[in-house]
């Protein structure tokens, strides 16, 4: 393994979030404004999201947040992928 | 370049989200732009995951992860046939809830036993875990510390098993699932011809004049066995197929003579058919004279329950069911003579019409009988006893050791042969059907493995169902289970396994891929690699020894069972676990590991790991530094070799599809005990049952005797429980690939619709199934592939949310300890709620 | 290339539950699946769902690889399927497709044991149910991350 001693992480989650289909294109817009959060699909009320963050903590929180958005029915982790930040490039 | 990665991970994660979500994806209409090598699969064969019958299968590669997968036409057991579960075999790694990181029960940072599970290192884990052993091993000593492990462990893990258990913890408390499924099925082997498992293969299918089913539903749990019984059977229109049976299943679909009788009766159908070979004068007398001898067993011999329950005090030899007496043909015939054909149809419920059909196939000389079984006989009180019967029938006949005349017992489990019994991983066994308390055998196997004279303890350890009862009482403390779901698996769960597991005494230690309901009662879990993740060595039905390649690497830090077994031995010294007076008697063993005794003994580490095929991963053997299969199956392999058990060199099998034992001079054995096809049989003898020392095998007298539990006025239905077709035992792996899961997505309980709309209920009506020991909820089925008679119902038990074995009572054939999941008394009431 | 691939915990459920807990299960290593877990409590009761009604929509659905057999998209209650009957033939023996307009029996049906093509199905292949069966329209207990070939190995 590495020799450094603390690599950054750089986690990738996508999230199903499931929202009344009349107020689907204001959720979209709520969530497009968070930072680090993209929405990548929106297809009859579901939102394909991609967030990237330092931690599962973080992005868990956000989640939550959007959760609780107006119009929101639920939201959903699905995929989660933890990345040494030098690995995809960031500093490059 | 790097940037682009980092899109293209976004919108991987994005793609299965919307999958996920089942959002439609835009068609991709790109052309293959890798060319031609994009296209590419590394093809390479394995056996099957699933069953006993051992089926070859191919697997295909594809940048590390298994893509396809289809049947093997090279492959002699199936040629390039699969059953459903065979042809997903594809995709039973990629469950997403693998696991993945050892779990570890804590509270506030350190282990507690109702702690929350908590990922730790491998390191972490295992630190805990010795210290639990360690702590156990002190306080109590080693009959404090127990395994309870697989016939869906490879040959290597078992044997891996065996050693660190015996020579390295000094403990017999080591049994395998297969207790639960074909223990009966070994002993009634040794009994009758002093040697474990069949004389005959399948081949004998294409040769065969008749089959007989004795509570076995191949078509669903044996399937491509099946194929060969049906392609015989449709091919041949002179061929019978008998089916025996407490209920009617697909396998009945095929049957000339179909015979549903009383639930643990089939003792009386078997002493009849002796009985009506006997009194029409078709014994084969030059056979059974020169061939066999004749034994009386012990009767009323109890139930294998706690030595308190009424049923075990009255029954008179509980202490000891499996003596037997000397005797003749004439005390034999005598005794059979009592099952005639009015009392057996009366106490059996099956017309006398199908009774002498049936005992026709057997008597007509002209006919070429192969008897089959597998739970019904086995999962049964006397189990043993109706193992046994059938023995006896082909041996007054003469039909045995030749090919299409076969009584074959199969098997559940894809190495219940190879790494349960061969092996001998039973809580009494030792490699090549040696047994602990023989002192020769004790010898003979502490010189293989090299280690000191008097390692091995002689007192057979704890049997399965006793285990349970032992960790539930505190008197089991470090409790290690590995390839099996022993908490959905195991007879009255709620009453006797469940309380052991969460006993505050208790280390409950469980190596599994997928979280399962055992593995969620333990307090540590550690994430397994699995299949073709690993290379392995299985061993099926009719003595094929198999092996197959690591062909992909395990997810995250999962690692095989093997790998477990023998990085954990490197935490203990003998000076901890071996007592001083060896040590003082062997003093160059003092100051080792137990990895250093058991697998750096000259022989597990005799090939090195340059040996390894360059084609293929092999995790183990990088991480340990010499090829670890191929030290620990030759070192195991010397046991055999020149017994009767002959395996052949290992390179060998990785070129072909499998080779049945005794392998002799490169050949393997096809029917054993017959002068011309076993090399072993010396010449002149004709047939020669080498296991007994006297050359012949036993029949056996014994009666019927009823089941332990029976229906009465307010547990008024037999309850018999099994498996489907689409879903292998507890449903951890095929629950998790979703078109076995669609195929059929939960337990029920089949019962007779008579029976239903008694108590009300209409077809799919929620219900309470409630026995003396617990309940749990299911559904009615009154339709599909069971039909039930009146007073019986079947419900399966791969689901998790309805454990079935709450309900089930935890009787046991007295001799085999196998547990009957096949009869005990239940009622029905509907949910009101 | 040093990466972990966390699919985890939260993916399980999630995946269809559209008026799901909006909650990512955070710190929880294990998601409980009954199903497939047993209950949050092992030896708790759970209400049973309602059987499953079978898929009878007749669309055939895509095969995972080439050699899965197909899945059966209609319904088979009460087919015969026995010594002296076979249901499944009446459609998809060859000589009755056209009638039926179902999908003929695939020729690689017709071999025996020893690889020679007969004339029709070959005795061992009698059985359709072993091999190809019906579908329920419940949803997945968990994502399987089973890749399509055409899915790997693309160079980008």
């Amino acid at each position: 393994m590495s020799d450094r001693a603390q690599p950054r992480l750089v986690h990738i989650s996508s999230a199903v979030v499931s929202a009344f289909p009349e107020r689907c294109a204001e959720v979209v817009a709520r969530i497009e404004a968070i930072p680090d959060t993209e929405v990548h699909r929106v297809e009859g009320g579901k939102i394909v999201i991609v967030m990237e963050g330092a931690s599962t903590g973080e992005i868990g929180g956000r989640l939550t947040e959007i959760a609780l958005f107006d119009g929101v029915l639920s939201a959903n982790m699905v995929f989660e992928q933890i990345e040494e930040l030098d690995d995809i490039g960031v500093n490059s | 370049m790097t940037l682009s990665r980092r899109e293209m991970l976004k919108a991987q994660a994005a793609g299965v989200a919307a999958l996920a979500a089942n959002m439609s994806v835009p068609a991709e209409a790109q052309p293959v732009t890798g060319g031609v090598d994009s296209l590419q699969i590394k093809w390479s064969k394995a056996p099957c995951r699933f069953c006993g019958t051992g089926c070859g299968v191919m697997v295909g590669v594809k940048e590390g992860k298994v893509i396809a997968t289809h049947g093997d036409m090279k492959a002699d057991v199936n040629r390039g046939l699969n059953c459903i579960k065979g042809y997903f075999l594809s995709k039973i790694m990629y469950g997403s809830d693998r696991l993945t990181q050892p779990l570890l029960r804590k509270k506030n940072g350190v282990y507690a036993k109702d702690g929350e599970f908590t990922p730790v290192s491998w390191e972490e884990a295992f630190d805990t875990m010795a210290a639990k052993a360690k702590a156990t091993l002190k306080a109590k000593g080693p009959t404090a510390l127990g395994m309870f492990g697989s016939g869906q462990w490879t040959i290597f893990e078992g044997y891996a098993a065996t050693k660190l258990m015996r020579a390295g913890f000094r403990s017999n408390n080591l049994d395998p699932n297969a207790r639960h499924c074909m223990a009966s099925a070994a002993y009634a082997f040794m009994r009758t011809f002093g040697m474990d498992e069949p004389m005959g293969c399948y081949d004998d299918f294409e040769h065969a004049d008749a089959f007989v089913l004795w509570g076995s539903n191949m078509a669903e749990m044996h399937p491509i066995l099946w194929t060969r019984v049906t392609d015989r059977r449709l091919g041949q229109p002179h061929v019978k197929v008998a089916v025996l049976s407490t209920f009617t299943h697909r396998s009945s679909d095929l049957a000339d003579i179909p015979i549903v009788f009383k639930p643990g009766t089939d003792l009386a159908i078997l002493n009849y058919i002796a009985n009506h070979i006997i009194s029409t004068g078709r014994v084969n007398k030059e056979f059974v004279e020169k061939h066999t001898t004749f034994v009386k067993g012990a009767t009323e011999i109890g139930y294998g329950l706690r030595p308190d329950d009424p049923r075990e005090v009255k029954a008179r030899k509980a202490a000891d069911p499996a003596a037997t007496t000397p005797s003749d043909f004439q005390a034999y015939a005598d005794f059979v003579k009592d099952y005639t054909l009015e009392k057996v149809s009366a106490l059996t419920g099956v017309e006398p019409g199908f009774l002498q059909q049936l005992a026709e196939l057997y008597a007509d000389p002209k006919r070429k009988v192969v008897s089959l079984w597998t739970m019904g006989f086995n999962q049964h009180v006397r189990g043993v006893w109706a193992n046994q019967l059938v023995y006896n029938l082909h041996l007054l006949t003469g039909k045995i050791s030749e090919p299409g005349n076969s009584p074959f017992s199969l098997t559940g489990q894809p190495s219940a042969c190879g790494t349960a019994r061969e092996v001998g991983t039973f809580a009494h066994r030792l490699p090549a059907d040696m047994t602990v308390t023989n002192p020769e055998h004790r010898k003979h196997t502490e010189e293989i493995w090299r280690v000191p004279p008097g390692i091995i303890p002689e007192k057979p350890g704890y049997h399965a169902v006793e285990q349970d009862r032992m960790l539930k009482d505190g008197k089991l403390n470090f409790y290690w289970i590995q390839v099996n779901n022993n908490l959905q698996a195991a007879p009255n769960s709620s009453g006797e396994t469940y309380p052991g597991y969460r006993n505050p005494e208790n280390f409950i230690v469980v190596s599994d891929a997928y979280p399962t309901v055992t593995a969620l009662a333990a307090d540590l879990i550690l994430p397994a690699a699995m299949w073709v993740e690993k290379e392995g060595a299985y061993g099926n039905a009719e003595r094929r020894t198999h092996v197959w390649h690591q062909l992909v690497n395990a997810p995250g830090q999962a690692r095989s069972d093997l790998w477990q077994l023998m990085e954990f031995s490197k935490r203990f010294t003998t000076d901890e676990v071996w007592p001083p007076e060896i040590l003082d008697a062997n003093p160059n063993y003092r100051g080792k590991t137990l990895f250093d005794v058991l697998f750096r003994n000259g022989n597990v580490d005799k090939f090195a790991l340059s040996e390894t095929s360059p084609d293929y991963e092999n995790q183990e053997s990088k991480d340990f530094g010499f090829y670890v299969h191929k030290g620990l199956f030759e070192e195991y392999a010397s046991f055999g070799r020149g017994h009767g058990h002959d395996l052949g060199p290992y390179e060998l099998y990785h070129e072909v599809r499998g080779l049945r034992w005794p392998v002799v001079d490169g050949k393997e054995t096809l029917w054993r005990y017959r002068e011309g096809l076993d090399p072993y049989v010396k010449p002149g003898k004709g047939f020669e049952f080498y296991g007994n020392k006297d050359g012949k095998a036993r029949i056996i007298a014994v009666p019927y005797e009823p089941p332990a539990e029976s229906p009465d006025g307010e547990y008024d239905l037999w309850l018999v429980t099994g498996r489907v077709l689409e879903h292998w035992h507890s449903g951890s792996m095929t629950m998790r690939v979703p078109e076995l899961y669609k195929a059929f997505p939960g337990a029920r309980c089949f019962m007779h619709p008579e029976d239903a709309r008694k108590r009300g209920l209409n077809q799919g009506a929620e219900i309470r199934l409630i026995s003396r020991r617990g309940e749990m909820r299911t559904r009615v089925e009154t339709r599909g592939r069971n039909r039930m008679p009146p007073g019986v119902v079947f419900v399966p038990w791969f689901d998790a949310s309805q454990l079935i074995n709450k309900t089930t009572l935890d009787a046991t054939d007295p001799i085999s300890k196998q547990t009957d999941f096949k009869k005990c008394a239940v009622k029905i009431v509907p949910v009101t709620a | 290339m040093r990466a972990r691939t966390v699919l985890g915990a939260a993916l399980a459920a999630c995946i269809v539950l559209v008026f799901g807990a909006a909650f990512s299960q955070e710190g929880a290593p294990v998601k409980i699946v009954p199903r497939l877990t047993g209950t949050a409590q092992p030896m708790e009761l759970d209400r049973v769902p309602a059987l499953g009604r079978p898929v009878v929509d007749d669309v055939r659905r895509m095969r995972n690889y080439p050699e899965q057999p197909p899945v059966i998209p209609h319904a088979i209650d009460g087919y015969q399927l026995t010594l002296n009957t076979n249901r499944c033939m009446d459609c998809h023996k060859r000589e009755f497709t056209e009638g039926s307009g179902a999908p003929m029996i695939s020729v690689t049906h017709f071999q025996d044991r020893d690889g020679q093509v007969l004339s029709d199905v070959t005795p061992r292949r009698y059985f359709c149910t072993a091999c190809h069966v019906q579908q329920t329209d419940v949803p997945p207990l968990v994502q399987n991350t089973f890749q399509d070939a055409k899915d790997i190995g693309r160079k980008r």
